[in-house]
């Protein structure tokens, strides 16, 4: 039987309940945040996904038509029709430049009826005329009517079933164009005709059908992609054959649902894990609170379970009643948690970036808590306070308190005891972070390597926390005797070595200031950082501003080009860059990209690895002197390496082409990386190893173009590229489609153009970029319930202890103010060693998480020579300190006026102020 | 409902007065009216001449610093400081100058015995050792004499074995008149009475017998 009746805890210790409460919501509140955000935020991606039409199944097979019966009445089935199709030949003649000619078009011809008509009417959108009501007659598509510049009204040729007929256009129509999603069936038909036009031996029956989308919902996906599952396995089950001796079925079932709900959950699932993962810091914070508030809650406790224990109650019955009480207060949590988690997915629902706002979007942007994220709510917000509590009690039950041996090599050794693990801790990861940074961008830009970038920096943290904290408890008196001055005796004897108790919380509340501002701080320099590590790559990547690629088919019209491009009124300068690979071994295997370029023109275009413009970099100092030295080459360093090559040495260079050319180049440089150009679409660039990963920019020679043009037709014989340099903070894409628009289509070798400002726009704009902006946002507003968590615990732990001891201060003549000032005192050392901590481990951290947050977008195939481009925005790293330091301070002037306000006698004379004070805490 | 109902009591400078009676008399309510921990419903209590019924706080911090001490059963000592820091405590407050805080705090812990223990904390010293600290630091007063003061027991030995107690006792009597101060303590142990000058009963928030 057990000692402690149930229920007995239901009431107890209102502020126990409720300081431990407000810890276990933040965990809570931080999983239904993040859930719940990426939730809203996917409702687009779930409108867009199933966007696919009004036909959500296409079933074809052998003898498809006789189970139309069987499909309609299956259970979830709203309708079903046939379509015939075939195959087709549409012709025209046409007067091209004097030239009667005739154009043909093949593909698949429609025969819809008009039941299939009547029950798809979205399926073709007729632009024009009608659909056909007999053989001479046909309607087609938006694109052949272009191609064959043909009206309403003319004649076309239709050959099908071996038979070429005459048919009168009488409509044209599209198939809906709108349709981003990737499920739907673009250009799907050429023509629609009369079904007895249609090849009788190859025409086609597939059956069209739909399905109650009503039951589909993004609350349940996985529920509603079970529906359609089922509908698509009743549609198999039609084929008797099916599942007879392992056959498959001859129904082919095509749900272009199914597949968008697949890939929606996919998607969701792969974004929740992953911002998961990116939080993984904040999550160490909540668990470092839910911590704190574990170990006050049992601490609280201890008084109460003596008496208990000494009515006879077992440790067992104890251990149970915590148990209970922290299962209900998670529960509770979990509960309160999803009101206040969804609050906090409206922060980062309007946030436009890191801590920018769009305030509207809070109330137009759509809501959703989806069954998954209600269920990792719950998950987080129980099994973590219950996990945690589980490792409390497994780290305090090996805790053994030995007799203090008073040698000073006992007292060494009982030192070095303390600390052994936190020291292993520190060292372990220390050497793991250096061994990476020592790897340089392959190391950091390797994929397992990348998982464990942004975790490591923690263990790190919690043992030089540790040891922190160890410091702090063993240096509160040294730390009263060097603030005496600065805050008076009392507040820095009483006050101050509060810090240095036992049970003191001091450290770990530092520890969570510390984490929650470093954590800022890295989201406002990756904020800052991203967007200019892209332009620079980007500049890396495109070789100038704005990239085309010349068609050398249409050379005759270059000039009038770059004259158009020229005369843009946001281009300052443009230049011609030939590229051409070459070999510098025997074989094969010495491939290399060889750029040609105009120096001093392209000094003032292009752009070094660093992002600087040539003009004001040292690889443009190389380039003058490529214009003075002709048969001059600049090679990277991996050339220079793997060659044995030095400035002065010769580089001979071959084509290996039927002709074979060689050129003898002097080598006057070595960089470490020289741009590149737009990926060229015409030319095989030999062997590429996909299974490892690509420098960018390496492996190339930058050479004199007037040299090069020498050696070869450079028109014919190589790439051409004009690389553009724009006005500052011109738009390359405006520039480009201006260009493109007044007929520079032509000279653009297929469409092959790039700019640095499309390709930044591109990832800032990203959903991932976006996303992770926002969820810094929220979690940023998170990390402030943290610290104010933590304080609180430390302000409500012992608290009796603490009104006692401001009681006996006031009643030896303390004034009020002098018992404030030492409430102060105490917290003002936790703020200025929080600061410290600060300043030691923030560097480290943020080191390493935005070397991990410049690999997250880029790919590991290709590794840029500088990974991230560090940007300190000082301005919000002062407004995040000087806000964290203002909360914190005004919530240590709240406690200390607060805690000044007691009841004298009260405190002073009751039996249980001194029955527990300090001893038997943990 | 009424801790105390008409009491009237005067007590004499440098007396020592023991206060008994069951629980619930109103013994302690009566301390902490003199002590200036409670205010009165009604009536007045007066210190040294001066009346501390409706002071406000700014002046009864002051009585407290300057005419009040108090021990207590538990002998509430701050854990954190050492055994001189506790004693030195009332003195800082009232801002005496070091050396003769030194001196001052020397001289009290040479009186209760404890000059060789002046750097351990409370939790490394036994209860009577702390209850000895507590009236160190009771005695420890900015004048410089406790001719002016009243020293409030609180049952300063009920947490202690008998000799333990005996010897508290006596330290804290021998102290407090030694000092020219007035002790008031509040027991429920007949003997601790019999040290007293006078002993007055309560019960039910009346005084038994008044003198």
């Amino acid at each position: 039987m057990s000692a402690i009746p149930v229920g007995y805890e239901a009431f107890h210790s209102l502020r126990r309940k409720a300081v431990t409460l407000i810890c276990f919501i933040l965990a809570s509140t931080m999983a239904i945040g993040i859930t719940v955000y990426v939730d809203s935020y996917s409702i687009h991606q779930w409108d867009k996904n199933l966007d696919v039409g009004s036909v959500a199944i296409r079933i074809s097979g052998t003898s498809i038509g006789s189970y139309l019966t069987g499909i309609k009445d299956i259970h979830g089935i709203t309708k079903a029709v046939e379509l015939i199709s075939g195959g087709g030949t549409i012709s025209h003649e046409l007067n091209i430049s004097g030239n009667q000619q005739i154009i043909s078009m093949s593909g698949t011809i429609l025969a819809p009826d008009s039941e299939f008509r009547d029950a798809f009417p979205d399926y073709t959108s007729l632009v024009t005329g009608r659909y056909p009501n007999n053989a001479t007659e046909i309607a087609i598509t938006e694109q052949l009517q272009e191609s064959l510049d043909v009206q309403v009204g003319d004649y076309v040729g239709l050959q099908s079933d071996s038979i070429i007929r005459n048919c009168t256009v009488v409509g044209v129509y599209s198939h809906p164009s709108d349709y981003t999603s990737p499920y739907y069936w673009n250009a799907e038909s050429i023509a629609i005709v009369n079904k007895t036009v249609i090849d009788t031996y190859g025409r086609s029956i597939a059956i069209f059908a739909d399905v109650n989308r009503a039951k589909l919902t993004a609350f349940n996906p996985t529920a509603s992609l079970q529906y359609l599952n089922k509908i698509d396995e009743s549609i198999r089950r039609l084929d008797p054959n099916y599942g007879e001796a392992g056959y498959y079925s001859s129904i082919r079932v095509n749900d272009r649902l199914a597949s968008a709900i697949s890939n929606y959950i996919f998607w969701v699932q792969n974004l929740r894990i992953g911002e998961m993962l990116r939080s993984t810091s904040v999550l160490l914070l909540v668990v470092l609170v839910t911590f704190l508030a574990i170990r006050y809650n049992v601490n609280e406790r201890r008084y109460e379970e003596s008496i208990l224990i000494s009515r006879g109650a077992s440790q067992g019955d104890l251990e149970r009643v915590v148990t209970r009480e922290v299962l209900i207060l998670s529960i509770i949590s979990c509960l309160a948690g999803i009101p206040l988690g969804l609050l906090l997915s409206r922060v980062a629902i309007s946030a436009t970036g890191f801590f920018t706002f769009k305030p509207i979007l809070a109330l137009t942007e759509p809501v959703m808590v989806s069954l998954e994220s209600l269920i990792i709510t719950a998950i987080v917000s129980i099994a973590l306070p219950m996990l945690t509590l589980g490792a409390y009690r497994a780290i305090y039950s090996t805790k053994k308190n030995v007799d203090e041996q008073i040698g000073k090599i006992a007292k060494l050794s009982r030192g070095l005891g303390l600390i052994k693990w936190d020291l292993l801790i520190v060292v372990l990861s220390g050497l793991l972070l250096l061994a990476i940074f020592s790897g340089g961008p392959a190391a950091t830009s390797d994929p397992l390597l990348a998982l464990f970038m942004p975790i490591i920096p923690l263990p790190l943290f919690l043992g030089v926390a540790s040891l922190s904290m160890k410091a702090l408890k063993r240096g509160a008196n040294f730390l009263s005797r060097l603030m005496k001055k600065l805050v008076g005796e009392i507040p820095s004897s009483v006050g101050i070595r509060r810090i240095g108790k036992e049970a003191s919380s001091a450290g770990a509340a530092a520890m969570v200031l510390v984490l929650a501002i470093c954590i800022s701080w890295n989201s406002a320099i990756v904020s800052a950082s991203l967007p200019l590590t892209a332009r620079n790559q980007a500049r890396l990547d495109t070789g100038s501003d704005l990239t085309f690629e010349l068609n050398n088919v249409n050379y005759p019209a270059w000039n009038d080009f770059i004259n158009n491009v020229t005369s843009h009124d946001m281009v300052d300068s443009a230049t011609l860059v030939s590229q051409k690979n070459m070999y510098l071994s025997a074989d094969y295997g010495g491939i290399c990209r060889f750029m040609a370029v105009n120096p001093m023109e392209y000094i003032d275009v292009g752009y070094d690895y660093l992002g600087n413009r040539l003009n004001n970099s040292d690889l443009g100092e190389m380039i003058q002197l490529l214009d003075s030295t002709t048969d001059g080459a600049i090679i990277t360093k991996d050339i220079a390496n793997s060659f044995n090559l030095a400035e002065g040495d010769v580089l001979r260079a071959t084509t290996m082409e039927d002709q074979e050319t060689t050129i003898i180049f002097r080598i006057i440089g070595i960089t470490d990386a020289i741009p590149e150009l737009p990926a060229p679409t015409t030319q095989y660039y030999g062997y590429q190893d996909y299974y490892r990963s690509y420098r960018v920019g390496s492996t190339s020679v930058l050479v004199n173009r007037e040299f090069f043009g020498t050696k070869f037709d450079l028109i014919m014989q190589s790439l051409n590229y004009l690389c553009v340099g724009l006005e500052a903070n011109s738009n390359g894409t405006r520039v480009a489609e201006d260009v493109i628009a007044s007929g520079g289509s032509e000279v653009i070798l297929s469409n092959t153009w790039d700019s640095v400002s499309s390709r930044v726009d591109s990832y800032v704009n990203n959903v991932q970029y976006s996303m992770e902006r926002a969820i810094d946002t929220m979690l940023t507003v998170l990390t402030i319930g943290t610290i104010i968590g933590a304080f609180i615990i430390y302000a409500a732990e012992g608290v009796r202890s603490r009104k006692r001891e401001i009681a006996l201060l006031r009643s030896i003549g303390a004034s009020r103010l002098l018992v404030i000032k030492s409430q102060a005192a105490e917290m003002l050392v936790l703020l200025l060693f929080s600061i410290l901590l600060l300043v030691g481990y923030s560097p480290l951290f943020l080191t390493t998480s935005i070397s991990s947050a410049g690999t997250s977008y880029s790919t590991w195939y290709r590794l840029y020579p500088i990974s991230v481009f560090p940007v300190i925005p000082w301005i919000d790293i002062i407004v995040v300190l000087t806000f964290f330091i203002a909360c914190v301070s005004i919530f240590i002037l709240i406690i200390a006026v607060v805690s000044s306000e007691i009841n004298l006698a009260s405190n002073l004379n009751t039996a249980w102020a001194e029955a527990s004070p300090y001893g038997g805490e943990l | 409902m009424h801790a105390l109902r008409g009491v009237t009591l005067q007590i004499e400078r440098g007396k020592a007065i023991g206060i008994m009676g069951p629980s619930g008399s109103g013994k302690t309510t009566l301390l902490n009216l003199i002590g200036a921990l409670d205010r009165p419903t009604s009536g007045r209590v007066v210190v040294d001449g001066l009346d501390i019924t409706d002071m406000s706080e700014h002046e009864l911090t002051q009585v407290r610093r300057d005419k009040i001490s108090y021990v207590f059963q538990f002998f509430n000592l701050i854990p954190t400081l050492t055994a001189y820091e506790n004693v030195e405590l009332p003195l800082l407050i009232a801002g005496i100058d070091e050396d003769i805080r030194k001196e001052r705090v020397d001289h009290l812990l040479t009186l209760v015995g404890l000059s060789e223990r002046a750097e351990h904390r409370p939790d490394e010293m036994s209860g009577g050792e702390s209850q000895r600290i507590a009236i160190a630091r009771a005695l420890a007063k900015p004048e410089g004499s406790a001719s002016s003061i009243v020293v409030l027991a609180d049952e300063p030995t009920g947490d202690l074995d008998y000799n333990t107690g005996q010897e508290i006792l006596e330290i804290l009597v021998s102290l407090t008149k030694g000092e020219g101060g007035t002790l008031i303590t509040v027991t429920h142990d007949p003997e601790v009475g019999e040290q007293m000058d006078h002993v007055y009963k309560m019960r039910d928030g009346l005084i038994e017998n008044p003198k």
